[in-house]
């Protein structure tokens, strides 16, 4: 029997730990200058009244407390939160369904996978491009499809009603080939002779998918809404090009979180709030990626 | 996009031999030295021998022909002064520059798209203040259009230079004015008159849809990036967005009626089809915009939609007339309201030749000549009270807005700490109140003034 | 002509079946179609934009064809920004990147997959953890450390971060980078390394010379990933960069906006021009992205 690194005993060997130290020096000093300073400082700028030509000074609670007075704030994090909500649920849903469609080897699906997965390269800032000639309500293509349906044209990005819907067009169509990519590959994890048995039982397809396959794709249905909740956490680059020069236009309904709190930091220099949003931010994510590593050790087991 | 799959790209496994990444790694090890080396010399680029002054400038007239018209100024400049030379580069976000003051690593020289952030950047010292450069360069600052000078300046200490004026009026189309009976010599003189005219002058089609508009009070406002119309409407009004210490007052009396007057015409004719409306026509500026393709009657906008006219469509630009905007019935002395700002033309801290920098925008905001071919060019108005060589100023149409600009009814926004994010959010409580249907006066409410 | 055999094969009930499977195999093709269809549009009509006069890119309604092909706009794209500065800017950082990260996450990943050592575990818990973590959490921070040492307004704190395993964008880290070499180093057979031990091979030797010519595949995905991300990059560049002449392509494409008038039709040359260096890649490297999706089974 072949003993693969990860399966071998715990014992250890004198002088590896040594050894580790070095190996794992750039990437420590790294964690340790850029990510754990950074994060204590956080908590302390978060406290304090900065704004980058002044020395800090320090206020308290005050910051979170105007924050969570702010209404821009707040309504940042139900921007945020809301286009969670739609966006995991619309882009697991058909990335779980695309997949489930083209779970099959052959010419025209390997193609078809690869044109749905083709957009997840194109740069983010490309991609708030070209959607912007898709949905402007006056030269966009969605528009004149719509117009010649004799539908009314929507401003996509233009309506505050519709501004959100408009921007997870953009994210889905550059997310939705990964999630199937995912999907495709655990589907492929289900064995065929299950897959027999359960049609030799006369269970139907649907019987089958439910209580069959699905129990297989749990992990990875898992992981794909922690990674696209977390995605939505710091949705920034296409929310940001849409509107350079007024961010969260129209009517703040496109002011994410991670664009409220740029905004905070580099155009009104307010580093208190900046890295009060930046702890909250922190703190939340961390009970997000906690859970998760929790689900999906108890999903191991 | 999203990060891929850790599991499914870790068995990405492939017998082929592939030397791409053994020479990325040789390639790598070249290239730390280069960076640790980089990352130790800083290179001062301003430095010369021969007492040559360097000076950088980043402006936001953006790369197209704004930006020639902009090097043909400069160059005239560094003909004049041997010693100086001035590199220009558009820089379009305006935290990208705030970063570098902040960074340590400015330009010298700031020029500005609009003044909205000059108090916010005055009041947390990222500016310099121009007082004593002014006082020293016995620069006369009463030459300037004084409205919009007063834009450039924070509790009376001057932050910055206008150059290239903006400010807007009323444009309408007498040829459709004419066909609904009205006489186009004389547009409305209150808002009230103007809101009737547009009912007027508005025709739907056997299905609803509006095919001819009277008047759109927000296009073409911020989503075609120009200023927010709230804040004239609120002068016309009679109102100020600001108390005599400069505190926000967004829920003035004047300025929730003004924002309800807005309102009125969206529940006239309803929002659906002002923004079909406004939807199914070509873009702002070009050929298919709806006053430049006669279907829209009256504008509150700049003159550059007149002269775009002219260039897209002649036969509608023969139409087009101009006048001040009309004040409120309940306020006639406040005809001619509108929102002035110009260019602003800064220096910000840490800048490594302030005087020369100063020097140069002292030149260039009150060289007639360079002002003129400048407006010639950019189609605005010129930022100085005389300029011969403003051929635009023949126009009639240039020649109201040029009016307008010197009248009582133009006025800049007050600058102070927080006068930014309040001008911002002024905008989006308009289009939520327009758009979402959230009452006005709560919208203004709502209105974050710090 | 039917033979016997067929026509006794040929029962009602399998005959339902079959054809009830073929119009099922239809319908899965038409929606497959139509669904990849949908997702390549935006990309087409990138490219017929790109070829479009200005007036006809922003006509209303829009024109489903260019009119004529306005090759000249790639000419005029490229100059009309400074797009050679920020193309190589792009290239460097790049090339930076992808140095660094295999530099710094390499050892590391050898420290977390073959080197036992006491607190391993959790120290491997710090990676999982930054893996996930979302970098506007902690951009506020770096961006000030970065200002303290006099970098903002400098390529530096780009080129410097991956050397120290801490390139963070929303597609790709350096923690993603460690993950991925660590599950592939961890299960390569142990027989391998115990030879080399006791040939009295050092363990940096064990590392170049055994492990990672074995590890080509993984380091390609690596590599490619790296590429990938760090080209199309625009929060990073966009907070540290701060002048103009050091801005990324990704920075680079607002200049096409000026005060009355956007060269929409450049701003989709320029895009083009950006996407095609990634497509090339993904074209040349899509089993690397995808592979996976193909063999074997999940852990």
């Amino acid at each position: 029997m072949r003993t693969s690194l990860r399966t071998r005993g715990r014992r250890r060997t004198r002088g590896e730990g040594r050894h580790a130290v070095w190996y794992l020096t750039p990437w420590g000093i790294g964690v340790a200058w850029l990510v754990v300073i950074p994060s204590a400082l956080a908590l302390y700028w978060s406290f304090t009244d900065f704004n980058l030509f002044n020395e800090p000074k320090w206020v308290g609670f005050d910051n979170y407390a105007n924050l969570f007075a702010d209404p821009v704030f707040l309504k940042s994090i139900t921007n945020t939160l809301f286009m969670a909500g739609v966006g995991v649920a619309v882009g697991t849903a058909m990335g779980l369904g695309s997949a489930v469609l083209l779970n099959r080897s052959g010419t025209s699906t390997t193609i078809f996978r690869s044109l749905i997965f083709l957009p997840a390269v194109v740069p983010p800032v490309a991609t708030g491009i070209v959607w912007t000639f898709i949905l402007n309500p006056q030269y966009g293509l969605l528009n004149a499809g719509a117009r010649a349906l004799g539908l009314p044209p929507i401003g996509w990005l233009s309506d505050p009603n519709f501004a959100k819907y408009g921007l997870l067009m953009m994210v889905l169509w550059g997310s939705v080939g990964q999630v199937m990519v995912t999907f495709v590959a655990a589907l492929q994890d289900v064995p065929e002779d299950i897959l027999e048995a359960a049609s030799l039982d006369g269970a139907g397809r649907l019987r089958t998918f439910v209580s069959v396959v699905f129990p297989i794709l749990r992990p990875v249905l898992l992981y794909n809404v922690v990674i696209a909740t977390l995605f939505y956490f710091q949705f920034f680059e296409q929310a940001f090009v849409v509107n350079p020069t007024n961010l969260g236009a129209p009517a703040q309904s496109t002011l994410t979180y991670a664009l409220y709190l740029y905004q905070q930091a580099f155009t009104y220099l307010k580093m208190g709030n900046a890295a009060a949003m930046s702890v909250l931010l922190l703190v939340v994510s961390s009970v997000v990626i906690a859970v998760f590593f929790a689900i999906n050790k108890r999903m191991e087991r | 996009m999203f990060p891929n799959h850790p599991e499914i790209i870790a068995r990405a496994r492939d017998g082929r031999r592939n030397r791409v990444v053994t020479r990325f790694l040789g390639v790598g090890a070249m290239t730390i030295a280069g960076a640790l080396a980089l990352a130790g010399c800083a290179v001062d680029g301003n430095a010369n021998e021969s007492g040559k002054i360097e000076l950088t400038m980043w402006q936001q007239w953006g790369g197209g022909h704004e930006r020639d018209t902009l090097k043909a100024l400069i160059h005239e400049y560094e003909s004049l002064h041997p010693n100086i030379t001035i590199t220009e580069e558009p820089v379009t976000n305006n935290a990208e520059i705030l970063s570098s003051i902040t960074g340590g690593n400015p330009p010298d020289i700031i020029d500005l798209g609009n003044s909205l952030s000059l108090g916010g950047w005055a009041a947390a010292g990222a500016i310099q203040p121009l007082d004593d450069y002014i006082k020293a360069a016995g620069l006369d600052t009463s030459q300037y259009i004084q409205s919009a000078y007063e834009g450039m300046t924070v509790d009376g200490v001057t932050y910055a230079l206008p150059f290239q004026v903006f400010n807007a009026g009323l444009l309408y189309n007498k040829e459709l004015f004419t066909e609904a009976g009205l006489d186009p010599n004389s547009p409305p003189t209150t808002l009230e008159e103007l809101a009737d005219f547009a009912k007027k002058l508005t025709k739907t089609d056997a299905s609803g849809a509006i095919t001819q508009m009277g008047f759109l009070p927000t296009y073409p406002g911020p989503d075609q990036g120009q200023t927010c119309p709230l804040i004239s409407y609120g002068y016309a009004f009679g109102g100020s967005w600001t108390d005599a210490n400069g505190n926000p007052t967004p829920t003035a009396d004047e300025n929730v009626a003004a924002l309800e007057w807005e309102k009125s015409f969206f529940d006239e004719y309803g929002v659906a089809n002002i923004q079909n409306f406004i939807q199914s026509a070509g873009s702002y500026l070009t050929g298919g915009d709806p006053l430049e393709s006669g279907k829209l009657a009256m504008m509150f906008d700049g003159p550059w939609s007149a002269a775009f006219t002219k260039d897209n469509n002649p036969a509608v630009a023969a139409q087009l007339a101009a006048a001040p905007f009309p004040g409120a019935a309940s306020s006639p002395s406040s005809t001619g309201a509108t929102y002035i700002d110009a260019n602003a033309q800064l220096i910000p801290s840490g800048a490594k030749h302030p005087q020369e920098a100063f020097d140069f925008i002292a030149w260039m905001t009150t060289n007639a000549e360079q002002t003129a071919i400048f407006s010639n060019d950019v189609a605005n108005i010129p930022q100085l009270k005389k300029v011969p060589a403003f051929e635009r100023q023949n126009d009639p149409i240039y020649a109201t807005y040029v009016e307008i600009a010197n009248g009582e009814g133009a006025r800049s926004w007050t600058q102070t700490a927080t006068s930014s994010t309040y001008g911002a959010n002024l905008c989006q409580a308009q289009d939520a109140a327009l758009l979402t249907g959230v009452d006005p006066l709560e919208a203004l409410m709502a209105v974050k003034t710090e | 002509m039917i033979t016997l055999r067929q026509a006794e094969a040929r029962t009602p009930a399998r005959e339902r079946r079959r054809r009830a499977d073929r119009v099922r195999e239809t319908i899965r093709f038409a929606i497959g179609f139509a669904l990849a269809a949908a997702f390549l549009i935006p990309i087409i009509w990138m490219v017929s934009g790109s070829l479009k006069s200005n007036e006809a890119v922003t006509a209303s309604p829009p024109q489903l064809l260019p009119d004529g092909l306005h090759w000249e706009n790639y000419a005029a794209a490229v100059t009309y920004i400074d797009f050679g500065t920020y193309i190589t800017n792009s290239a460097i950082v790049t090339v930076f990147t992808i140095a660094g990260t295999l530099l710094a996450c390499v050892p590391a990943a050898y420290a977390f997959a073959v080197l036992r050592w006491r607190g391993r575990e959790a120290t491997f818990g710090v990676v999982l953890f930054s893996m996930m973590l979302p970098f506007p959490a902690v951009m506020v921070p770096m961006y000030l450390i970065f200002r303290q040492l006099g970098m903002i307004g400098s390529l530096t704190p780009l080129l410097v971060t991956p050397f120290v395993g801490q390139f963070i964008t929303p597609a790709f880290s350096s923690a993603l980078a460690i993950f991925l070499l660590r599950q592939f180093l961890a299960q390569l057979p142990y027989e391998l390394i115990e030879a080399a031990k006791i040939d009295g091979s050092s363990s940096l030797r064990i590392l170049v010379q055994i492990l990672l010519p074995l590890a080509r595949p993984i380091l390609v995905t690596v590599t490619i990933m790296t590429a990938l991300s760090s080209w199309t990059a625009f929060v990073g560049p966009l907070i540290f960069l701060s002048d103009e002449s050091l801005n990324t392509l990704s920075l680079g494409l607002q200049q096409y906006q000026s005060q009355h008038f956007t060269a929409y039709n450049l701003l989709l040359a320029a895009s083009t021009l950006f996407v095609i260096p990634v497509m090339v890649l993904f074209i040349a490297g899509q089993k690397y992205f995808t592979s996976g999706a193909t063999s074997g089974a999940i852990k």
